[in-house]
């Protein structure tokens, strides 16, 4: 009899104790995995920042008069002579269609290109779901977009601002925090005194 | 079944050793990425902060050149991070709108833990600068009603040889008086917002500024429009440095006119002047009781001034300036009126103020670099 009771208590105490394992390994996978998306989708939001913030700074560079193109919302288009060899070139970003991303669960996500001269546009963003330019004039007031259609009023940005919303890839069943990062860069080829 | 359990419980344990160093490799790894991004902000910062020092160094000095790499002393950059910071100083040639430019090449490099920035300018090797008080392309103290006559002005920017540079001029005419377009001149420019006005007669208000309050202000000698001591532009003038004259009569000048032109009229004369080649610089008509007269001012052959006249008083500007005017007698001609110059034109140019002032740029006073080191273009 006292066997019996040996075995029954080792059964349930050994029974619960695989549980609690089993438990507990699945929760520190998921975690592992959460800090692994994590981590992916953070590299990815400065990496994208990085990138972008890399031309902004170079907006005008070697280059005389008015270098912005063309600036709305989810598109900007400048000239920077960023290879130094005495010809502008010119350098574009578009937010591309939702269609043309990977999709998440909840959002989806959309493509941001960058082109450089007459080169194929390339996709830059990984998991972006939101973002937007924004361009801030002399007084330091954000411009409006439909003004900046008007070379006149594209002449007067000096800063250019870029707001970026990242997520996770590939979610699955867990809750991540997007990752937002916003920036405001002012290019000191903008409104320099002299441009001859 | 006791052995069992226990490899269960210590296979368990195994497993939670390796997810939690996993973990907290992800972890460490987030956290270095974080450092890294932080290093990377401060070392471009830095490289960006050493960049003004060093740039504040050539305007003083516009001959330093530092061709191999110096050590920027720590507490010039704050010791910020321990961040190493070294820069060079050297010459280089850059094309910019097609044109060859002479241009000194500033390079930092900054250091912030293993993270490093680099940040180029470029920057004219004539360091020349705006004059303050040129508020406009046409700019007095006294009435220019008639004196603007028909001309074609424009205040919008042009570059060395009167091609447009948009958005980047000033005001078409400013006087501390009222202004009437009498004469039906064309008048354009760029208002403080920077938007550009072609010329158009009747002209757009925007460009004009009148009975602008100097604050009794208004510089009554070359000298001071350029923020030199009093007598240094004729000191300059008087040297012959790179082609300058004084003279007291525009006979006695030779042409065609460079650096700093001197021309010292004696009070109550008034004369002709007429322009020969390709002249250009810093032009001075002035005597010390500012009515050095000039009533006809004209190029022989049909050359544009290129640079900065500054005049006590003008009239028949039968002559294509590229650059500015600046009259200073409050008593220019209310009078007489002129028709003849209607194919002249004024064109503002910040390239050829830069070129013209080059000549007294180490001469003029002042702290920090801007204004006073004209940037080409800064790669960070």
């Amino acid at each position: 009899m006292q066997t019996l009771i040996d075995i029954s208590g080792s059964m349930i105490i050994g029974g619960v104790i695989i549980l609690l394992v089993m438990s507990l390994s699945s929760m520190l996978t998921d975690t592992m995995y959460e800090k692994s998306q994590d981590l992916i989708t953070q590299e990815s939001a400065i990496n994208l920042a990085r990138i972008i913030e890399d031309d902004l700074y170079k907006v005008g560079f070697l280059v005389p008069g008015n270098p912005i193109i063309t600036a709305t919302a989810d598109e900007i288009r400048f000239l920077a002579d960023i290879n130094k060899n005495g010809i502008p070139d010119t350098i574009r970003y578009y937010l591309g269609d939702s269609s043309n991303g990977e999709s998440t669960p909840g959002s989806k996500n959309r493509p941001l290109f960058r082109v450089l001269s007459n080169e194929a546009p390339l996709n830059v963003a990984i998991g972006l779901v939101d973002f937007s330019f924004t361009y801030i004039d002399t007084e330091g007031t954000v411009m409006d977009y439909g003004d900046l259609a008007q070379p006149e009023y594209r002449a007067l940005i000096r800063m250019i601002g870029f707001d970026i919303v990242v997520e996770a890839i590939d979610k699955g069943e867990l809750e991540f925090l997007p990752i937002v990062i916003q920036r405001r860069i002012s290019p000191k080829n903008l409104g320099g005194w002299w441009h001859g | 079944m006791g052995k069992s359990s226990l490899i269960v419980v210590f296979g368990g344990v195994l497993v939670l050793y390796l997810v939690g160093f996993q973990i907290n490799r992800t972890t460490v790894a987030s956290f270095e990425s974080s450092v890294g991004n932080y290093n990377q902000f401060n070392a471009q910062n830095v490289a960006n902060q050493a960049m003004e020092i060093v740039l504040t160094e050539l305007a003083d000095s516009s001959e330093l050149r530092v061709p191999s790499p110096q050590q920027m002393p720590g507490y010039l950059i704050g010791n910020i991070l321990s961040a190493q910071v070294s820069y060079t100083i050297t010459d280089a040639t850059v094309t910019m709108g097609g044109l060859q430019i002479d241009a000194v090449k500033v390079e930092v490099e900054s250091t912030v833990g293993s993270k490093q920035a680099r940040v180029v300018v470029y920057a004219d090797r004539r360091i020349g600068y705006i004059p303050e008080p040129v508020r406009a392309v046409f700019t007095a103290n006294g009435p220019l009603d008639k004196t603007i006559s028909n001309m074609f002005i424009d205040g919008r920017d042009h570059d060395i040889n009167g091609n447009l540079i948009a958005n980047n001029g000033v005001y078409g005419v400013s006087t501390s008086l009222s202004f009437v377009n009498v004469g039906g001149a064309k008048i354009g420019g760029t208002d403080p917002d920077g938007i550009d006005y072609p010329p158009t007669f009747p002209e757009d208000a925007n460009i004009i500024e009148e009975n602008f309050d100097w604050g009794g202000q208004f510089p009554t000698s070359p000298d001071v429009v350029l923020g030199l001591e009093e007598g240094t532009l004729k000191q300059i003038a008087q040297s012959g440095e790179g082609g300058s004259q004084y003279v007291t009569h525009p006979d006695a000048l030779t042409y065609p006119l460079r650096g700093v032109t001197y021309v010292e009229i004696p009070e109550g004369s008034t004369l002709k002047f007429e322009l020969r080649g390709d002249s250009g610089g810093i032009l001075v008509i002035h005597n010390s009781a500012v009515n050095a007269s000039v009533k006809e001012i004209s190029s022989k052959d049909k050359l544009p001034f290129k640079g900065l006249i500054i005049a006590d008083y003008l009239f028949h500007i039968h002559l294509d300036v590229i650059g500015s005017i600046m009259l200073l007698s409050p008593h220019l001609e209310t009078e007489k009126t002129c028709s003849g110059n209607k194919d002249k034109k004024i064109l503002f140019s910040k390239a050829a103020l830069i070129d013209a002032t080059d000549k007294v740029s180490d001469v003029v006073g002042g702290t920090g670099w801007r204004g006073r080191v004209p940037i080409l273009g800064w790669y960070e």
